[in-house]
């Protein structure tokens, strides 16, 4: 899920992974059972990535990174102490990656109304440290 | 992905950190970068990790999604990864096709000399163990018990928990407790299964084994407890086989009514013990 980003990807994979184990059960050394899986899975998620194409438009992309370093004003905004994992997340994959509430609600396994919730929270709290920090630029 | 979602006070605050945004460059799409992270081998993927070193945005943001907690399989989800086997079986080689009957029959009759065998056993390990007979086990009126089928929990792979680390440690070690279940070795399965139910605190499956395991070694009070903890774990996807060995524990231990309220749940629909059950629930009442 973590690597697809869609559920009935997964799904697909998963389901795809056991198949491949009930075809193979003979041939399989049972005390290496879940490396067995866990590879299987990696290769039908790396032919999902294959077919959909993205990592082809990403290469294409300029991938320069610029500020690099912790400086770097959006990674020090996120390094608000208050703020915690699931509020990074929300932050960036909502503000960043322009992801919808419902797209980031499917990816994390949340109802719109707590993601709605973890960006409302978040974004008063950069707006304090925002208002903070103007006087003294 | 395209927003069109943002209200007028998220477009405001977008504007009042665009400056922040505009430092952080051409970052992948998150999904992209787990996969990166999770050892996905796809064409681009060198770029992405390289991306992940340099940026200070990606890192935190693959560290945060590795300990999010997805979500796992729904019962729904389960069925339906379950409804695709039968199809394929169908259509496979003649000879597999009469592989299942063939492992079937041979299990019925394992199932028959484990429960001849049983009693012999049984009088072993009380000897041993200085157990009491169960009451009531008088074996002509108690209910079969047979080995559950061993279950892989697709949770475990579908929801790549924690980084793949937890579900992969978590498949390794039931693995290891079953291999002796797998085997009719009950006492080192329990005793396996035993620490493992201890380990992982919030797993179905060792419960659940321990719980048969210690039903087909005749202790029957043990197994309703392991059944029943196991059924607070989140029976979902072991409901009818928790119901169904709770009958049997419940029977053995004399506990009738209760026996024949977990017969009926499973007798109500389909299910791989429904016949077994509404059996039992008949003999059940007819006593």
């Amino acid at each position: 899920m973590r690597c697809v980003g869609r559920r009935d990807v997964a799904e697909e994979i998963a389901a795809d992974a056991f198949l491949q184990l009930l075809q193979n059960w003979a041939a399989i050394d049972t005390t290496r059972l879940p490396a067995w899986l866990l590879t299987v899975v990696k290769n039908r998620a790396t032919d999902y990535w294959r077919r959909t194409g993205v990592e082809r438009r990403y290469a294409s992309e300029d991938r320069s990174v610029r500020g690099q370093t912790t400086e770097e004003p959006l990674s020090r905004l996120l390094q608000n102490p208050a703020l915690k994992p699931i509020h990074r997340i929300c932050l960036t994959l909502r503000y960043l990656h322009e992801m919808t509430v419902a797209e980031i609600a499917a990816y994390l396994g949340l109802s719109e109304m707590q993601v709605k919730g973890h960006l409302q929270y978040s974004r008063g709290l950069l707006r304090k440290q925002f208002a903070m920090e103007q006087p003294n630029e | 992905m395209s927003n069109t979602d943002f209200t007028p006070e998220e477009a405001e605050f977008q504007a009042e950190i665009r400056a922040a945004l505009a430092s952080a460059g051409a970052c992948p799409r998150p999904q992209m970068l787990m996969a990166a992270v999770s050892g996905v081998a796809f064409e681009g993927a060198e770029d992405v990790l390289r991306h992940l070193a340099a940026c200070p945005v990606c890192g935190p943001l693959s560290r945060d999604l590795a300990e999010h907690q997805f979500p796992a399989v729904s019962p729904e989800e389960d069925r339906r990864i379950r409804a695709r086997f039968p199809r394929v079986r169908d259509r496979s080689p003649l000879w597999r096709r009469w592989l299942i009957p063939a492992m079937a029959a041979a299990a019925l009759v394992l199932a028959v000399v484990v429960l001849v065998k049983r009693p012999l056993r049984n009088a072993a390990l009380q000897q041993i163990s200085g157990q009491n007979p169960p009451p009531n086990a008088a074996a002509a009126n108690t209910l079969p018990v047979s080995p559950a089928p061993i279950r892989i929990p697709a949770a475990a792979v579908l929801t790549f928990r924690g980084g793949t680390t937890n579900a992969r440690g978590y498949m390794a070690d039931l693995m290891a407790a079953l291999q002796p279940y797998r085997q009719g070795d009950y006492l080192h399965a329990a005793n396996a299964l035993d620490a493992l139910s201890k380990k992982y605190p919030n797993a179905v499956e060792p419960s659940f084994y321990l719980g048969v395991c210690q039903l087909l070694l005749n202790e029957n009070q043990d197994a309703a407890i392991s059944l029943e903890d196991a059924r607070r774990r989140g029976a979902t996807p072991f409901k009818d086989d928790i119901s169904w060995y709770l009958a049997v524990a419940y029977q053995h231990l004399a506990r009738i009514a209760d026996a024949r309220q977990e017969a009926a749940a499973v007798c109500a629909h389909p299910g791989d013990y429904h016949d077994r059950a509404c059996q039992a629930m008949a003999e059940l009442t007819a006593r």
